[in-house]
């Protein structure tokens, strides 16, 4: 019931995310305060006694983004400037989306480009009601006649026009302010803050003074005959909920003249730097995750319809070299003897088979076990009691690779048992001279243990039946993951031999591999059980190691991977994205947060998008992580396990918010991360994931793999 | 309808909308229907013997009996298994006995087992396996299902195979044979001129002209310079054991080398030149005749091994592999592999090991090799490598 009311908990919590969200864009339309606003001219006589809110719509073009109304004729942002362009006299039109009660004001800074067809260019700035939508109220700026229009609907049919000259000399080219102002039934027009038109004392017909609530609605701008360019448009209303009434008339009794009407400001808004440097490092977020987004998608589609590559499958009669398996073992009591069993029994020849059993300063029973094999097997088993030296797993393979007298070395964790064909699977692509690592593919055998192990078994599907094998198929790099794989002592000493400052020594294996001109292969039909966490608190130390190590690793050898010349473009790139994959939670997290401080800053066209991006990677970007699993079930023929694929979302959480904390902490304790330590005392220790039970389902503890790592 | 009311119907409408999703899957997480480990292959499923001995435990167990009594008696006897599968266990005869249908349809549907030598008609489709202790003689044209002799197995000219052929001792395909599926045997497998394949693994895998093999020892081996990394004419970085070239490789006539070769370009090695290591190219491996290398050529699109050269390791390329006449792969005491999508060997070549060719196998000399039978892409690029000198 628990493990409901946390799921029940995190799906609200979900809800109410973007509940607040989308209640967020609306409230942040309507929380700026009109004191904060620039103050109107003395001109302006319209009044209100009790202005709560002002809600202002303003869409500027500099952003590069049209608002999300709709049009004809040719519109397209020039310059940060929106144009419209009538090249045949039809009349270009761009309808704002804008739907109010009568107080409301339009706004727009225009310039006259040049006429066509011989018509001189006019701009429209325009409203209507919603009774009689063929009658409208505002701006005509006409070229042809040096004049600004006013037009004012009343009663529904009549429109009153008033022509405004203007200065002939400079129709084109120049900046025209043009507002218009609706209130309780009254017009007011302005042209660059000359008050032109006030309809109390020009109109010809008596105003209907509002006795029915009036909507105005499709405020518009358009060009006839020529182009235009337009700066921004605003929409500032004030609003008919402000007296609690909504009835037309109550709102007109609230127009009173103890206080003024505020105007916005028509200079283009400037942005502080710090809200440039903020827009911009969003951006990049934005483009980062757009990144992963497509990696993900190319993988997945390469597995399911691309070349598959597997060059090395077809080598089943070979004079097989010799090979060691070496296999570390940290207090692996109840695992150990399982996997010694298997891998005497494994399809290979025996006289060209050693297998190095590792006791790395076990204190349960693991060394006795060892030795009891040992004395069963003397010429296949080689014994090797570390009881000194440095602490972790790499110390441990590095003293033990001095003692691998073959050129060809695998290594097994102590809770993965090989099957009969796994080492010659293992060994063969050695064959190939450019190969440094070999990695096989581990699959989860407590699948049945909880929900967690049944999304890591999903998890794992994808990291391996796709990530894996579309880097293979893509000539890319493909990982060594520490376990069931193996390398070429030659080339492993070529490039340093195992590093012991590292907290992932199978990545930071790899890509020193690479770096030398050494290809790591994947070996997608060469499975392996492996254990795997069945605790969230367990799961959640093993990825925060993972996130470490891999992190280390991205910061030692990216630069010396975009430098190398011995590796290919498409290794470079996956390589850098796959040393990039642990930094991508900590720079979601920055990328939502971002957002949110920008809206709030008053961010609204930019932002808008900007969070939408960002949040729709939770749909989308996990959209195709949850494609490549899907993708991983069906190559792998399981069917039911993918209706578990929407709770793949918890873990999701789960890794984002781990690795961002790891990443943080390491950066915080290591500087620039190039440490290794990962001890309170600053040393390297086993950091060993607990596990629950052997294969043969006893209970145990202890477990010293990271191999088997995905994606987050 | 109140305020309070809507918009509780409308939270409730919108997490029933979101939590629709989860319904399948906590249905799937409460009754566990799929929560097993996937199954993984245990043991090394490229074992090309699988099939062939599965076939002879269901011979032991079913048959046992019958065939040791056909055995002393040398009488054909008939049946029906009780999955409904319909046998003959042929006799002194040697040669199967077909009811009326089968003759009408030329096609036998019953298991065909022998426990001495078998002899079958030609132009006859065997859609059930077949089986005998001594050695089976197929006649011409014929189609078989699968086949299992501890014997000697025969296949006249243009039989085809559908699934799996294993010889106790040898398999003969005469020419224009097309072989699909597993072909194996304990001893040797011969392939005449013409006949096409798959997969193929004995210890000796003759590919020969119609009449009689050549017996071809790939003759390689003179009296070579040592050559040193300073001797090519492109910059080599050696590294354990290994000459990496960035571009294209190539070793001249007659030279000798220890090291493995990595090159990123095309790979040419010259008439006499020995290598005591591997080769592996990202593009192609052009050897010439009389070449020997005592490892494995790899390459990432082709593989050419000229006249007379020995290959000791194995012979892997992404896209088609082509062997001269008289190139011998591997050794009698050394199997080693061969593997592509497409294979094109030329009579009087030797692999001793495993053949697989994935799309096409064919025994015909490279240069005969029709257009139009070439892989896709080589069709579009043959002018690049005859630019390199490779067809």
């Amino acid at each position: 019931m628990r493990k409901i009311a946390a799921l029940i908990f995190l799906i609200v919590a979900a809800c109410a995310y973007f509940l607040f969200m989308n209640k967020g864009a609306i409230e942040r339309a309507r929380s700026i305060p009109v004191a904060a606003l620039t103050p109107v001219p003395d001109t302006v006589s319209v009044e209100i006694s009790d202005t709560t809110w002002a809600e202002i719509m303003a869409w500027e073009f500099s952003d590069g983004w049209f608002p999300e109304g709709w049009g004809w004729g040719k519109w397209e942002i020039r310059e940060g400037l929106l144009v419209g362009e009538d090249p045949r006299g039809d009349m270009a039109v761009y309808f704002l989306p804008f739907v109010h009660g009568e107080n409301v004001m339009l706004e727009t800074r225009v310039k006259l480009l040049r006429s066509a067809g011989g018509t001189p260019v006019e701009v429209h700035l325009l409203t209507r009601d919603d009774k009689s939508i063929h009658y409208e109220s505002g701006l005509v700026l006409r070229a042809g006649a040096n004049a600004v229009d006013v037009r004012h609907m009343l009663d529904y049919d009549d429109c009153i026009r008033k022509s405004v000259a203007v200065d002939s000399t400079t129709q084109y080219d120049r900046w025209y302010l043009l507002r218009f102002l609706f209130h309780g039934g009254k017009v007011d027009a302005y042209v660059d803050d000359e008050h032109v038109y006030a309809s109390a004392t020009d109109a010809t017909v008596a105003c209907p003074q509002a006795e029915e609530e009036t909507v105005y609605t499709e405020p518009h701008v358009a060009v006839y005959s020529g182009a235009a360019a337009f700066e921004y448009v605003k929409i500032f209303a004030v609003s008919r909920a402000a007296s609690g009434d909504s009835t037309g008339a109550a709102v007109a009794s609230a127009v009173t003249t103890d206080r003024p009407i505020a105007f916005p400001s028509s200079a283009p808004r400037q942005r502080h730097w710090i809200v440039k440097v903020l827009l911009w490092m969003l951006y990049a977020v934005i483009f980062l995750v757009c990144v992963y987004i497509v990696r993900h998608y190319v993988f997945t589609l390469n597995r399911l319809f691309g070349r598959q590559r597997q060059p090395y499958l077809d080598v089943d009669a070979a004079d097989w070299p010799d090979v060691t398996v070496v296999i570390p073992a940290h207090n692996e009591e109840m695992v150990i003897g399982d996997v010694l069993e298997a891998m005497l029994d494994v399809d290979y020849p025996g006289e060209r088979l050693t297998i190095l059993a590792v006791n790395d300063r076990s204190k349960d029973t693991t060394e006795k076990i060892i030795d009891d094999f040992a004395r069963r097997c003397p010429d296949r088993i080689k014994p090797f009691h570390r009881r000194e030296g440095a602490a972790g797993k790499a110390a441990a393979l590095n003293d033990a690779t001095k003692l691998v007298e073959t050129d060809i070395m695998l290594v097994f964790d102590a809770d993965y048992v090989p099957g009969k064909g796994l080492v010659k699977q293992l060994v063969a692509p050695f064959f190939d001279p450019e190969v440094g690592a070999v990695m096989g593919r581990v699959v989860p055998y407590n699948v049945h243990a909880c929900l967690l192990t049944r999304l890591l078994d999903l998890e794992r599907a994808g990291g391996y039946q796709v990530d894996q094998q579309a880097r293979m198929n893509l000539k890319a790099v493909p990982q060594y993951g520490g376990t069931v794989g193996g390398v070429r002592k030659k080339a492993l000493l070529a490039v340093g031999g195992w590093r012991e400052d590292s907290l992932a020594e199978d990545t930071d294996a790899t890509y020193r591999l690479l770096l030398g001109g050494w290809k790591t292969v994947y070996q997608n039909r060469s499975e392996c059980y492996e254990q795997v966490p069945e605790k969230w608190t367990s799961r959640l130390r093993q990825i925060m190691r993972w996130a470490k190590g891999h992190n280390q690793t991205a910061v030692r050898y990216v630069f010396s991977l975009l430098r190398n010349r011995r590796t290919g473009w498409q290794e470079k790139l996956d390589g850098i994205l796959l040393l990039g994959v642990y930094f991508m939670s900590p720079i979601l997290l920055l990328g939502w947060a971002l957002g949110i401080v920008l809206w709030y800053l008053g961010e609204p066209r930019s932002s808008l998008i900007i969070i939408l991006a960002v949040t729709s990677y939770s749909t989308l970007g996990n959209f195709a992580v949850f494609f490549e699993i899907a993708a991983a079930t069906q190559l792998d023929g399981s069917r039911q396990r993918i209706r578990l694929l929407p709770f793949v979302f918890l873990g999701f959480l789960v890794s984002l918010f781990s690795v961002a904390r790891a990443t943080f902490s390491h950066v915080a304790i290591n500087g620039n991360g190039k440490n290794g330590k990962n001890g309170k005392n600053g040393e390297v220790v086993w950091d060993k994931t607990e596990r629950n039970n052997n294969f043969n389902g006893t209970n145990g503890n202890g477990k010293h793999t990271n191999g088997g790592r995905s994606d987050p | 309808m109140t305020l309070l009311m809507a918009l509780v119907i409308f939270m409730a409408f919108t997490l029933s909308f979101a939590a629709l999703p989860f319904v399948p899957s906590l249905v799937e997480w409460r009754r566990k229907r799929d929560d097993q480990p996937l199954k993984i292959v245990r043991r090394s499923e490229v074992d090309i013997r699988y099939f062939a001995r599965g076939f002879r435990a269901f011979v032991e167990t079913h048959f046992a009996g019958l065939l040791e009594a056909s055995r002393k008696t040398g009488q054909e006897q008939e049946g029906v298994l009780e999955d409904g599968t319909g046998y003959v266990v042929v006799g002194k005869t040697e040669i199967p006995r077909f009811n009326d249908a089968e003759q009408r349809a030329k096609a036998a549907r019953r298991l065909i087992l022998s426990c001495d030598r078998l002899r079958l008609p030609e132009a006859t489709m065997f859609l059930p396996e077949i089986y005998a202790v001594g050695s089976v003689r197929g006649g011409e044209g014929n189609i078989y299902r699968a086949v299992l002799t501890d014997e000697e197995l025969l296949l006249d000219r243009e039989s085809m195979t559908l699934r799996w052929v294993h010889g106790g001792r040898s398999v003969t395909a005469r020419t224009k044979c097309i072989l699909y599926g597993r072909v194996s045997a304990d001893q040797f497998i011969r392939l005449e001129r013409g006949c096409r394949f798959e997969r193929l693994h004995a210890p000796r895998i003759e590919f020969c002209f119609e009449s009689a093999c050549v017996e071809s020892g790939g003759t390689v081996g003179r009296e070579s310079d040592v050559l040193k990394p300073r001797d090519l004419d492109r910059p080599v970085e050696v590294s354990a054991g290994r000459w990496r070239v960035e571009g294209r490789l190539e070793i001249k006539a007659n030279k000798i080398v220890r090291a493995d070769l990595v090159a990123t370009g095309n790979a040419r090695i010259e008439p006499g030149a020995r290598i005591f290591g591997s080769i592996k190219s990202h593009k192609d491996v052009f050897v010439s005749r009389e070449v020997e290398i005592t490892g494995s050529v790899v390459a990432g699109r082709d593989v050419h091994i000229g006249r007379g050269c020995r290959v000791h390791g194995p012979v892997l390329a992404e896209r088609a592999i082509y062997f001269e006449q008289g190139t011998v792969i591997g050794g009698a005491e050394r199997k080693t592999t061969v593997g592509a999508d497409y294979v094109y060997i030329a009579p009087g070549s030797t692999v001793h090991g495993t053949v697989w060719a994935h799309k096409r196998g064919w025994v015909i000399s490279p240069g005969e090799v029709p257009e139009n039978e070439l892989p896709e892409r080589l069709q579009k690029t043959k002018s690049e490598d005859e630019a390199i000198g490779h067809i």
